[in-house]
Protein backbone atom coordinates (compact mmCIF):
# COMPACT_ATOMS: atom_id res chain seq x y z
CA UNK A 1 0.00 0.00 0.00
CA UNK A 2 2.53 2.72 0.72
CA UNK A 3 4.30 2.36 -2.42
CA UNK A 4 1.02 2.64 -4.21
CA UNK A 5 1.10 6.17 -1.91
CA UNK A 6 4.32 6.92 -3.26
CA UNK A 7 3.10 6.09 -6.99
CA UNK A 8 0.52 8.58 -6.74
CA UNK A 9 3.09 11.13 -5.35
CA UNK A 10 5.17 10.91 -7.88
CA UNK A 11 2.17 10.82 -9.99
CA UNK A 12 1.55 14.05 -8.94
CA UNK A 13 5.07 15.35 -8.93
CA UNK A 14 5.14 14.40 -13.18
CA UNK A 15 1.99 16.54 -13.91
CA UNK A 16 3.26 19.31 -12.34
CA UNK A 17 5.75 20.24 -14.90
CA UNK A 18 3.99 19.08 -18.07
CA UNK A 19 5.86 21.52 -19.86
CA UNK A 20 9.24 19.69 -19.38
CA UNK A 21 7.77 16.65 -20.10
CA UNK A 22 6.95 17.60 -23.23
CA UNK A 23 10.34 18.88 -24.32
CA UNK A 24 11.42 15.27 -23.31
CA UNK A 25 9.18 13.92 -25.54
CA UNK A 26 10.03 16.22 -28.58
CA UNK A 27 13.76 15.00 -27.54
CA UNK A 28 12.40 11.08 -27.85
CA UNK A 29 10.64 12.29 -30.90
CA UNK A 30 12.99 14.04 -32.76
CA UNK A 31 15.60 10.91 -33.05
CA UNK A 32 13.50 8.51 -34.94
CA UNK A 33 11.71 11.15 -36.97
CA UNK A 34 15.04 11.84 -38.30
CA UNK A 35 15.91 8.43 -39.21
CA UNK A 36 12.65 7.49 -40.98
CA UNK A 37 13.47 10.74 -42.90
CA UNK A 38 16.65 9.67 -43.80
CA UNK A 39 14.96 6.02 -45.13
CA UNK A 40 11.91 7.66 -46.84
CA UNK A 41 14.59 9.83 -49.13
CA UNK A 42 16.66 6.32 -48.98
CA UNK A 43 13.47 4.23 -50.61
CA UNK A 44 11.79 6.84 -52.70
CA UNK A 45 14.86 7.83 -54.39
CA UNK A 46 17.79 5.73 -54.33
CA UNK A 47 18.81 2.19 -54.83
CA UNK A 48 18.82 0.46 -51.62
CA UNK A 49 19.48 -3.36 -50.48
CA UNK A 50 17.06 -3.44 -47.69
CA UNK A 51 14.03 -5.80 -47.80
CA UNK A 52 11.66 -3.93 -45.94
CA UNK A 53 8.76 -1.73 -47.66
CA UNK A 54 8.40 1.96 -46.85
CA UNK A 55 5.65 0.89 -44.64
CA UNK A 56 7.53 -1.26 -42.95
CA UNK A 57 10.18 1.23 -42.46
CA UNK A 58 7.57 3.98 -41.13
CA UNK A 59 6.27 1.41 -38.71
CA UNK A 60 9.10 0.19 -37.31
CA UNK A 61 10.55 4.07 -36.46
CA UNK A 62 6.88 5.37 -35.36
CA UNK A 63 6.81 2.07 -32.47
CA UNK A 64 9.79 3.37 -31.42
CA UNK A 65 8.58 6.80 -30.65
CA UNK A 66 6.16 4.65 -28.43
CA UNK A 67 8.86 2.69 -27.21
CA UNK A 68 11.66 5.38 -26.53
CA UNK A 69 8.69 6.74 -24.34
CA UNK A 70 7.75 4.24 -22.60
CA UNK A 71 10.63 2.46 -22.32
CA UNK A 72 14.17 4.30 -22.28
CA UNK A 73 14.68 4.61 -18.92
CA UNK A 74 16.15 7.99 -17.31
CA UNK A 75 16.74 7.52 -14.07
CA UNK A 76 20.56 6.92 -13.13
CA UNK A 77 20.71 10.42 -13.49
CA UNK A 78 18.77 10.39 -10.20
CA UNK A 79 20.14 8.11 -9.06
CA UNK A 80 24.12 8.68 -9.25
CA UNK A 81 23.75 12.14 -8.97
CA UNK A 82 21.02 13.75 -6.93
CA UNK A 83 20.81 10.26 -4.19
CA UNK A 84 24.76 8.97 -4.19
CA UNK A 85 27.05 12.29 -5.33
CA UNK A 86 24.82 14.88 -3.60
CA UNK A 87 23.57 12.84 -0.69
CA UNK A 88 19.87 12.40 -0.77
CA UNK A 89 20.46 8.40 -0.59
CA UNK A 90 20.49 9.53 3.35
CA UNK A 91 16.57 9.88 3.17
CA UNK A 92 16.25 6.65 1.62
CA UNK A 93 18.47 4.64 4.31
CA UNK A 94 16.35 5.80 7.08
CA UNK A 95 13.02 4.41 5.70
CA UNK A 96 11.70 0.88 5.66
CA UNK A 97 11.04 0.92 2.21
CA UNK A 98 13.28 -0.79 -0.90
CA UNK A 99 15.21 1.84 -2.68
CA UNK A 100 14.36 0.11 -5.94
CA UNK A 101 11.04 0.26 -5.71
CA UNK A 102 10.60 3.62 -4.68
CA UNK A 103 12.46 4.99 -7.76
CA UNK A 104 10.16 2.14 -9.34
CA UNK A 105 7.68 4.71 -8.13
CA UNK A 106 9.73 7.64 -9.26
CA UNK A 107 10.51 7.02 -12.57
CA UNK A 108 6.83 4.41 -13.72
CA UNK A 109 4.90 8.10 -14.04
CA UNK A 110 6.86 9.80 -16.47
CA UNK A 111 7.44 7.03 -18.23
CA UNK A 112 3.32 6.51 -18.58
CA UNK A 113 3.00 10.23 -19.36
CA UNK A 114 5.56 10.28 -22.26
CA UNK A 115 4.65 6.81 -23.32
CA UNK A 116 0.78 8.47 -23.74
CA UNK A 117 2.32 11.80 -25.99
CA UNK A 118 3.83 8.64 -28.04
CA UNK A 119 0.44 7.07 -28.37
CA UNK A 120 -1.03 10.62 -29.23
CA UNK A 121 1.69 10.97 -31.79
CA UNK A 122 0.75 7.79 -33.25
CA UNK A 123 -2.68 8.16 -33.31
CA UNK A 124 -2.07 11.38 -35.16
CA UNK A 125 0.41 9.80 -37.84
CA UNK A 126 -2.52 6.30 -38.13
CA UNK A 127 -5.42 8.13 -38.40
CA UNK A 128 -4.91 11.54 -38.59
CA UNK A 129 -2.24 11.58 -41.62
CA UNK A 130 -3.77 7.95 -42.82
CA UNK A 131 -0.60 6.10 -43.14
CA UNK A 132 -1.48 2.87 -42.25
CA UNK A 133 0.31 -0.46 -41.32
CA UNK A 134 0.17 -3.61 -39.90
CA UNK A 135 -0.09 -4.65 -35.86
CA UNK A 136 0.19 -7.26 -34.15
CA UNK A 137 -3.38 -9.30 -33.99
CA UNK A 138 -4.45 -12.54 -32.34
CA UNK A 139 -5.23 -12.52 -28.39
CA UNK A 140 -2.73 -14.77 -27.44
CA UNK A 141 -0.28 -12.66 -29.36
CA UNK A 142 -1.61 -9.45 -27.84
CA UNK A 143 -0.63 -10.96 -24.41
CA UNK A 144 2.53 -12.37 -25.20
CA UNK A 145 3.48 -8.89 -26.71
CA UNK A 146 2.06 -7.11 -23.20
CA UNK A 147 4.15 -9.41 -21.07
CA UNK A 148 7.34 -9.17 -23.31
CA UNK A 149 6.66 -5.14 -22.87
CA UNK A 150 6.74 -5.25 -18.88
CA UNK A 151 9.78 -7.98 -19.11
CA UNK A 152 11.40 -5.13 -21.41
CA UNK A 153 10.37 -2.44 -18.99
CA UNK A 154 12.24 -4.61 -16.39
CA UNK A 155 15.50 -5.11 -18.51
CA UNK A 156 15.85 -1.57 -18.90
CA UNK A 157 15.03 -0.01 -15.57
CA UNK A 158 17.74 -2.74 -13.65
CA UNK A 159 20.10 -1.52 -15.99
CA UNK A 160 19.71 1.71 -15.69
CA UNK A 161 19.58 1.59 -11.74
CA UNK A 162 23.42 -0.45 -12.21
CA UNK A 163 24.66 2.68 -14.24
CA UNK A 164 23.42 4.90 -11.41
CA UNK A 165 25.07 3.01 -8.56
CA UNK A 166 28.57 2.95 -10.31
CA UNK A 167 28.58 6.00 -8.99
CA UNK A 168 29.28 4.72 -5.64
CA UNK A 169 32.31 3.77 -6.88
CA UNK A 170 33.47 6.89 -8.79
CA UNK A 171 33.27 10.83 -8.55
CA UNK A 172 32.01 11.34 -12.15
CA UNK A 173 29.67 8.35 -13.45
CA UNK A 174 29.07 10.50 -17.14
CA UNK A 175 31.74 8.75 -18.79
CA UNK A 176 30.12 5.27 -18.27
CA UNK A 177 26.62 6.73 -18.70
CA UNK A 178 27.56 8.31 -22.11
CA UNK A 179 29.21 4.78 -23.41
CA UNK A 180 25.91 2.76 -22.11
CA UNK A 181 23.90 5.17 -23.31
CA UNK A 182 25.40 5.19 -27.27
CA UNK A 183 25.57 1.09 -27.12
CA UNK A 184 21.49 1.21 -26.11
CA UNK A 185 21.31 3.49 -29.24
CA UNK A 186 22.98 1.14 -31.72
CA UNK A 187 21.94 -2.27 -29.91
CA UNK A 188 18.92 -1.24 -28.70
CA UNK A 189 17.66 -0.69 -32.61
CA UNK A 190 17.57 2.99 -32.39
CA UNK A 191 19.37 4.32 -35.68
CA UNK A 192 18.43 1.24 -37.72
CA UNK A 193 16.71 -2.02 -37.12
CA UNK A 194 19.12 -4.63 -36.37
CA UNK A 195 18.14 -6.60 -39.02
CA UNK A 196 20.26 -4.21 -41.12
CA UNK A 197 23.34 -4.75 -39.38
CA UNK A 198 25.88 -6.75 -40.82
CA UNK A 199 25.47 -10.11 -39.51
CA UNK A 200 28.46 -10.26 -37.13
CA UNK A 201 27.33 -7.34 -35.35
CA UNK A 202 23.62 -8.72 -35.29
CA UNK A 203 25.01 -11.93 -33.46
CA UNK A 204 26.68 -9.71 -31.13
CA UNK A 205 23.80 -6.89 -30.34
CA UNK A 206 21.79 -10.25 -29.48
CA UNK A 207 24.02 -11.32 -26.34
CA UNK A 208 23.89 -8.06 -24.73
CA UNK A 209 20.65 -7.22 -22.81
CA UNK A 210 19.94 -3.87 -24.69
CA UNK A 211 17.78 -5.23 -27.81
CA UNK A 212 16.00 -6.86 -25.34
CA UNK A 213 14.83 -3.17 -23.83
CA UNK A 214 13.79 -1.57 -26.88
CA UNK A 215 13.81 -3.36 -30.41
CA UNK A 216 12.19 -6.81 -29.48
CA UNK A 217 8.86 -5.12 -28.24
CA UNK A 218 8.73 -2.96 -31.42
CA UNK A 219 8.83 -5.92 -33.53
CA UNK A 220 6.64 -8.18 -31.18
CA UNK A 221 3.90 -4.93 -31.99
CA UNK A 222 4.49 -4.57 -35.40
CA UNK A 223 3.63 -7.90 -35.85
CA UNK A 224 7.04 -9.65 -37.09
CA UNK A 225 7.54 -12.32 -34.49
CA UNK A 226 5.60 -15.79 -34.13
CA UNK A 227 4.30 -16.88 -30.98
CA UNK A 228 6.77 -19.16 -30.33
CA UNK A 229 9.93 -16.89 -31.20
CA UNK A 230 7.73 -14.75 -28.82
CA UNK A 231 8.52 -16.45 -25.88
CA UNK A 232 11.91 -17.70 -26.58
CA UNK A 233 12.55 -13.80 -26.18
CA UNK A 234 10.83 -13.59 -23.48
CA UNK A 235 12.65 -16.64 -21.79
CA UNK A 236 15.69 -14.70 -22.43
CA UNK A 237 14.15 -11.16 -21.39
CA UNK A 238 14.05 -13.11 -17.71
CA UNK A 239 17.07 -14.31 -18.23
CA UNK A 240 18.67 -10.75 -18.08
CA UNK A 241 16.26 -9.82 -15.37
CA UNK A 242 17.78 -12.46 -13.38
CA UNK A 243 21.35 -11.39 -14.03
CA UNK A 244 20.92 -7.40 -13.75
CA UNK A 245 18.67 -8.05 -10.72
CA UNK A 246 21.51 -10.02 -8.88
CA UNK A 247 23.93 -7.29 -10.58
CA UNK A 248 22.28 -5.04 -8.77
CA UNK A 249 21.49 -6.10 -4.96
CA UNK A 250 25.43 -6.93 -5.30
CA UNK A 251 26.21 -3.29 -6.56
CA UNK A 252 23.49 -1.88 -3.50
CA UNK A 253 25.25 -4.09 -1.12
CA UNK A 254 28.50 -3.62 -1.09
CA UNK A 255 27.89 0.67 -2.20
CA UNK A 256 26.23 1.56 0.71
CA UNK A 257 28.99 0.16 2.97
CA UNK A 258 31.34 2.72 1.09
CA UNK A 259 28.71 5.20 1.04
CA UNK A 260 29.46 8.74 3.30
CA UNK A 261 26.52 10.47 2.99
CA UNK A 262 26.08 13.94 4.50
CA UNK A 263 25.21 13.92 8.06
CA UNK A 264 25.98 9.98 8.34
CA UNK B 1 37.56 44.99 -28.62
CA UNK B 2 41.06 44.39 -26.84
CA UNK B 3 39.59 44.58 -23.14
CA UNK B 4 37.11 41.75 -23.99
CA UNK B 5 39.86 39.97 -25.95
CA UNK B 6 42.05 40.49 -22.73
CA UNK B 7 39.22 38.77 -20.90
CA UNK B 8 38.95 36.17 -23.20
CA UNK B 9 42.28 35.05 -22.98
CA UNK B 10 41.74 34.71 -18.78
CA UNK B 11 38.70 32.31 -19.14
CA UNK B 12 40.99 30.54 -21.85
CA UNK B 13 43.87 30.05 -18.58
CA UNK B 14 41.50 29.45 -16.47
CA UNK B 15 39.81 26.67 -18.23
CA UNK B 16 43.50 25.41 -19.07
CA UNK B 17 43.77 25.10 -14.96
CA UNK B 18 40.30 23.53 -14.69
CA UNK B 19 41.24 20.87 -17.02
CA UNK B 20 44.82 20.61 -14.97
CA UNK B 21 43.24 20.33 -11.82
CA UNK B 22 40.79 17.87 -12.28
CA UNK B 23 42.48 15.16 -14.27
CA UNK B 24 40.05 11.81 -13.60
CA UNK B 25 37.42 14.36 -14.85
CA UNK B 26 39.53 15.13 -17.90
CA UNK B 27 40.04 11.51 -19.22
CA UNK B 28 36.03 10.70 -18.40
CA UNK B 29 34.76 13.74 -20.76
CA UNK B 30 37.45 12.74 -23.21
CA UNK B 31 36.28 8.87 -23.25
CA UNK B 32 33.02 10.67 -23.59
CA UNK B 33 33.61 12.68 -26.40
CA UNK B 34 35.45 9.84 -28.53
CA UNK B 35 32.35 7.69 -27.64
CA UNK B 36 30.45 9.71 -29.53
CA UNK B 37 32.75 10.98 -32.04
CA UNK B 38 32.62 7.42 -33.09
CA UNK B 39 28.82 6.63 -32.31
CA UNK B 40 28.72 9.45 -35.24
CA UNK B 41 30.75 7.48 -38.07
CA UNK B 42 29.16 4.13 -36.93
CA UNK B 43 25.98 5.95 -37.50
CA UNK B 44 26.59 7.00 -40.68
CA UNK B 45 28.32 3.74 -41.76
CA UNK B 46 25.48 1.85 -40.70
CA UNK B 47 22.71 3.92 -42.33
CA UNK B 48 24.45 4.38 -45.76
CA UNK B 49 25.85 0.54 -45.59
CA UNK B 50 22.60 -0.57 -47.19
CA UNK B 51 21.36 2.49 -49.12
CA UNK B 52 23.70 4.06 -52.51
CA UNK B 53 22.01 7.90 -52.23
CA UNK B 54 19.99 9.79 -50.08
CA UNK B 55 18.31 13.04 -51.18
CA UNK B 56 20.82 13.34 -54.08
CA UNK B 57 24.03 12.94 -51.59
CA UNK B 58 26.39 9.76 -52.65
CA UNK B 59 27.76 7.55 -49.56
CA UNK B 60 31.24 9.26 -49.80
CA UNK B 61 29.11 12.48 -49.68
CA UNK B 62 27.42 12.16 -46.76
CA UNK B 63 30.21 10.74 -44.50
CA UNK B 64 31.92 13.66 -45.62
CA UNK B 65 29.00 15.31 -44.11
CA UNK B 66 29.37 13.16 -41.11
CA UNK B 67 33.06 14.53 -40.90
CA UNK B 68 32.53 18.23 -41.18
CA UNK B 69 29.28 17.91 -39.06
CA UNK B 70 31.79 16.19 -36.31
CA UNK B 71 34.17 19.39 -36.33
CA UNK B 72 32.02 21.86 -36.26
CA UNK B 73 30.27 19.98 -33.41
CA UNK B 74 33.66 19.46 -31.62
CA UNK B 75 34.49 23.09 -32.12
CA UNK B 76 31.17 24.21 -30.49
CA UNK B 77 31.31 21.74 -27.57
CA UNK B 78 34.90 23.06 -26.69
CA UNK B 79 33.98 26.69 -26.89
CA UNK B 80 30.22 27.49 -26.21
CA UNK B 81 28.16 23.92 -25.15
CA UNK B 82 29.14 24.22 -21.31
CA UNK B 83 28.08 27.99 -21.31
CA UNK B 84 24.71 26.80 -22.68
CA UNK B 85 24.17 23.38 -19.99
CA UNK B 86 25.04 26.14 -17.64
CA UNK B 87 22.49 29.18 -18.21
CA UNK B 88 19.40 27.63 -16.90
CA UNK B 89 21.05 27.25 -13.47
CA UNK B 90 22.29 30.98 -14.36
CA UNK B 91 19.12 31.77 -14.50
CA UNK B 92 16.71 29.91 -12.13
CA UNK B 93 19.16 30.04 -9.04
CA UNK B 94 19.70 33.78 -10.01
CA UNK B 95 23.22 33.90 -10.38
CA UNK B 96 22.56 36.10 -13.59
CA UNK B 97 22.39 39.26 -11.04
CA UNK B 98 26.38 38.66 -11.16
CA UNK B 99 26.66 38.64 -14.53
CA UNK B 100 24.32 41.36 -15.52
CA UNK B 101 26.51 44.12 -12.58
CA UNK B 102 29.73 42.62 -13.89
CA UNK B 103 31.08 45.62 -16.40
CA UNK B 104 31.12 43.59 -19.68
CA UNK B 105 28.63 42.70 -21.92
CA UNK B 106 26.71 39.73 -20.27
CA UNK B 107 25.58 37.60 -22.88
CA UNK B 108 29.63 37.57 -23.89
CA UNK B 109 30.44 36.23 -19.83
CA UNK B 110 27.06 34.22 -20.10
CA UNK B 111 28.36 32.39 -23.28
CA UNK B 112 31.86 32.08 -23.62
CA UNK B 113 33.34 31.72 -20.03
CA UNK B 114 33.70 27.85 -19.94
CA UNK B 115 35.54 25.48 -22.07
CA UNK B 116 35.53 21.89 -22.59
CA UNK B 117 38.75 20.88 -24.19
CA UNK B 118 37.82 17.03 -24.50
CA UNK B 119 35.69 17.93 -27.31
CA UNK B 120 38.78 18.86 -29.50
CA UNK B 121 38.73 14.76 -30.21
CA UNK B 122 35.50 15.23 -32.16
CA UNK B 123 37.69 17.66 -34.06
CA UNK B 124 40.65 15.65 -35.21
CA UNK B 125 38.38 12.43 -35.39
CA UNK B 126 36.40 14.73 -38.38
CA UNK B 127 39.90 15.93 -40.17
CA UNK B 128 40.84 12.07 -39.65
CA UNK B 129 38.02 10.89 -41.37
CA UNK B 130 37.96 14.07 -44.05
CA UNK B 131 41.42 12.22 -45.09
CA UNK B 132 40.65 8.94 -44.87
CA UNK B 133 36.83 9.85 -47.44
CA UNK B 134 39.22 11.89 -49.52
CA UNK B 135 41.90 9.76 -50.61
CA UNK B 136 39.67 6.58 -50.49
CA UNK B 137 36.23 8.02 -52.61
CA UNK B 138 39.30 10.00 -54.92
CA UNK B 139 37.58 13.51 -53.76
CA UNK B 140 39.85 16.42 -54.81
CA UNK B 141 40.20 19.34 -52.35
CA UNK B 142 41.73 22.68 -53.53
CA UNK B 143 42.82 25.15 -51.42
CA UNK B 144 40.41 27.80 -52.22
CA UNK B 145 37.69 24.85 -51.53
CA UNK B 146 39.26 24.27 -48.36
CA UNK B 147 39.91 27.76 -46.96
CA UNK B 148 36.06 28.85 -48.43
CA UNK B 149 34.91 25.02 -46.01
CA UNK B 150 36.86 26.87 -43.06
CA UNK B 151 35.07 30.44 -43.34
CA UNK B 152 31.84 28.84 -43.66
CA UNK B 153 32.29 26.43 -40.72
CA UNK B 154 32.77 29.32 -38.74
CA UNK B 155 29.40 30.79 -40.27
CA UNK B 156 28.08 27.35 -39.18
CA UNK B 157 29.34 27.86 -35.78
CA UNK B 158 28.01 31.26 -35.23
CA UNK B 159 24.43 29.89 -36.66
CA UNK B 160 24.32 27.27 -34.60
CA UNK B 161 25.28 29.53 -31.11
CA UNK B 162 22.27 32.09 -32.57
CA UNK B 163 19.83 28.92 -32.78
CA UNK B 164 21.18 27.63 -29.43
CA UNK B 165 20.97 31.02 -27.49
CA UNK B 166 17.67 32.13 -29.20
CA UNK B 167 16.34 28.52 -27.93
CA UNK B 168 17.85 28.84 -24.29
CA UNK B 169 16.45 32.37 -23.81
CA UNK B 170 13.31 31.30 -23.32
CA UNK B 171 14.23 29.68 -20.03
CA UNK B 172 13.94 33.80 -19.20
CA UNK B 173 9.91 32.77 -19.29
CA UNK B 174 10.10 29.38 -17.78
CA UNK B 175 12.93 28.81 -15.41
CA UNK B 176 12.05 25.05 -14.80
CA UNK B 177 12.56 24.08 -19.12
CA UNK B 178 16.44 23.25 -17.95
CA UNK B 179 16.21 20.41 -20.53
CA UNK B 180 15.79 22.99 -23.55
CA UNK B 181 19.88 22.23 -23.37
CA UNK B 182 19.25 18.22 -23.72
CA UNK B 183 16.53 19.11 -27.01
CA UNK B 184 19.00 21.08 -28.41
CA UNK B 185 21.78 18.62 -28.40
CA UNK B 186 19.07 16.07 -29.96
CA UNK B 187 17.74 19.08 -32.81
CA UNK B 188 21.65 19.96 -33.89
CA UNK B 189 22.04 16.70 -35.30
CA UNK B 190 19.58 17.35 -37.69
CA UNK B 191 22.72 19.68 -39.56
CA UNK B 192 24.75 16.09 -40.34
CA UNK B 193 21.92 15.37 -43.14
CA UNK B 194 20.97 16.49 -46.62
CA UNK B 195 18.69 19.57 -46.89
CA UNK B 196 16.90 17.27 -49.03
CA UNK B 197 15.87 14.95 -46.96
CA UNK B 198 13.44 17.14 -44.55
CA UNK B 199 11.49 18.90 -48.06
CA UNK B 200 8.61 16.21 -47.44
CA UNK B 201 8.20 17.93 -44.11
CA UNK B 202 4.93 20.02 -43.50
CA UNK B 203 6.20 23.53 -45.04
CA UNK B 204 5.78 24.83 -41.30
CA UNK B 205 8.09 22.11 -39.89
CA UNK B 206 10.74 22.55 -42.82
CA UNK B 207 11.05 26.12 -41.88
CA UNK B 208 11.29 25.55 -38.41
CA UNK B 209 14.32 22.99 -39.43
CA UNK B 210 15.77 24.92 -42.52
CA UNK B 211 18.54 26.99 -40.21
CA UNK B 212 20.05 23.84 -38.95
CA UNK B 213 20.66 22.44 -42.67
CA UNK B 214 22.91 25.54 -43.03
CA UNK B 215 25.03 24.44 -40.48
CA UNK B 216 27.50 22.23 -42.05
CA UNK B 217 25.78 21.24 -45.53
CA UNK B 218 27.43 24.36 -46.97
CA UNK B 219 31.05 23.73 -46.20
CA UNK B 220 31.01 20.52 -47.22
CA UNK B 221 29.03 22.03 -50.96
CA UNK B 222 32.12 24.35 -50.76
CA UNK B 223 34.23 21.20 -50.25
CA UNK B 224 33.00 19.61 -53.22
CA UNK B 225 32.82 22.87 -55.19
CA UNK B 226 28.97 22.82 -55.52
CA UNK B 227 28.58 26.49 -54.08
CA UNK B 228 27.58 29.54 -56.04
CA UNK B 229 28.78 33.38 -54.89
CA UNK B 230 25.06 33.69 -54.06
CA UNK B 231 24.30 31.29 -51.95
CA UNK B 232 28.00 32.03 -50.49
CA UNK B 233 27.07 35.59 -49.57
CA UNK B 234 23.43 34.78 -49.03
CA UNK B 235 24.59 32.76 -46.04
CA UNK B 236 26.80 35.21 -44.37
CA UNK B 237 23.69 37.90 -44.36
CA UNK B 238 21.31 35.16 -43.48
CA UNK B 239 23.83 34.13 -40.20
CA UNK B 240 24.20 37.89 -39.47
CA UNK B 241 20.29 39.06 -39.57
CA UNK B 242 19.82 35.76 -36.63
CA UNK B 243 22.58 37.06 -34.89
CA UNK B 244 21.47 40.69 -34.70
CA UNK B 245 17.71 38.70 -34.42
CA UNK B 246 18.94 36.63 -31.09
CA UNK B 247 20.68 40.14 -29.56
CA UNK B 248 17.74 41.75 -29.86
CA UNK B 249 15.45 38.98 -27.97
CA UNK B 250 18.17 38.61 -25.12
CA UNK B 251 18.19 42.48 -24.38
CA UNK B 252 14.61 42.23 -24.80
CA UNK B 253 14.09 38.94 -22.51
CA UNK B 254 16.17 40.82 -19.78
CA UNK B 255 13.40 42.72 -18.76
CA UNK B 256 11.40 40.22 -18.25
CA UNK B 257 14.29 38.46 -15.64
CA UNK B 258 13.09 38.05 -11.79
CA UNK B 259 16.62 37.88 -10.26
CA UNK B 260 17.12 36.53 -7.04
CA UNK B 261 16.26 39.23 -4.99
CA UNK B 262 13.50 41.14 -6.66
Amino acid sequence: MKYIRIFLLYFQQAFVYRGRSVVWFFISLFNPLILLLFWYAALTGGKTTVSWSLSDVTAYYVLLIISASFLDIHIEETVAVYDISEGGLNAYLVKPISYALVKLCNELPYRLLQGSFGIIVFCIIRFGLGISFSLVNGIFEIITTVCMILCAFCVSFLFKMIVGLSAFWTTDYTGLAEMTGVLILLFGGFVIPLEFFPSFWHTVATYTPFPYGTYFPVLAVEGRLALGEMWRIIGIQLGWIFILGVTYRWMWKRGVRLYTGVGI
Amino acid sequence: MKRYLKVYRQFFLMNISRLLIYRSNFINNLVSSLVWAVFAFVTIILLTGRTQTVGGWNRSELMLLTAMYSILIGLFHTFLTRNFERMPIVIDKGLLDTVLLAPLDAQFILTTRYMNFTSLIRVIAGLVFIASIASSANIHIHIVGLLGALMLLLVGLLLLYSLWFLVLIFVIYNPQLSNLVDLMFTVSSFGKYPRSMFQILPREFFLAVLPLTFVSVPSVQMLLGRMTPYEYFGLFGYCLVLFVVTRLFWLYSLRHYTSASS
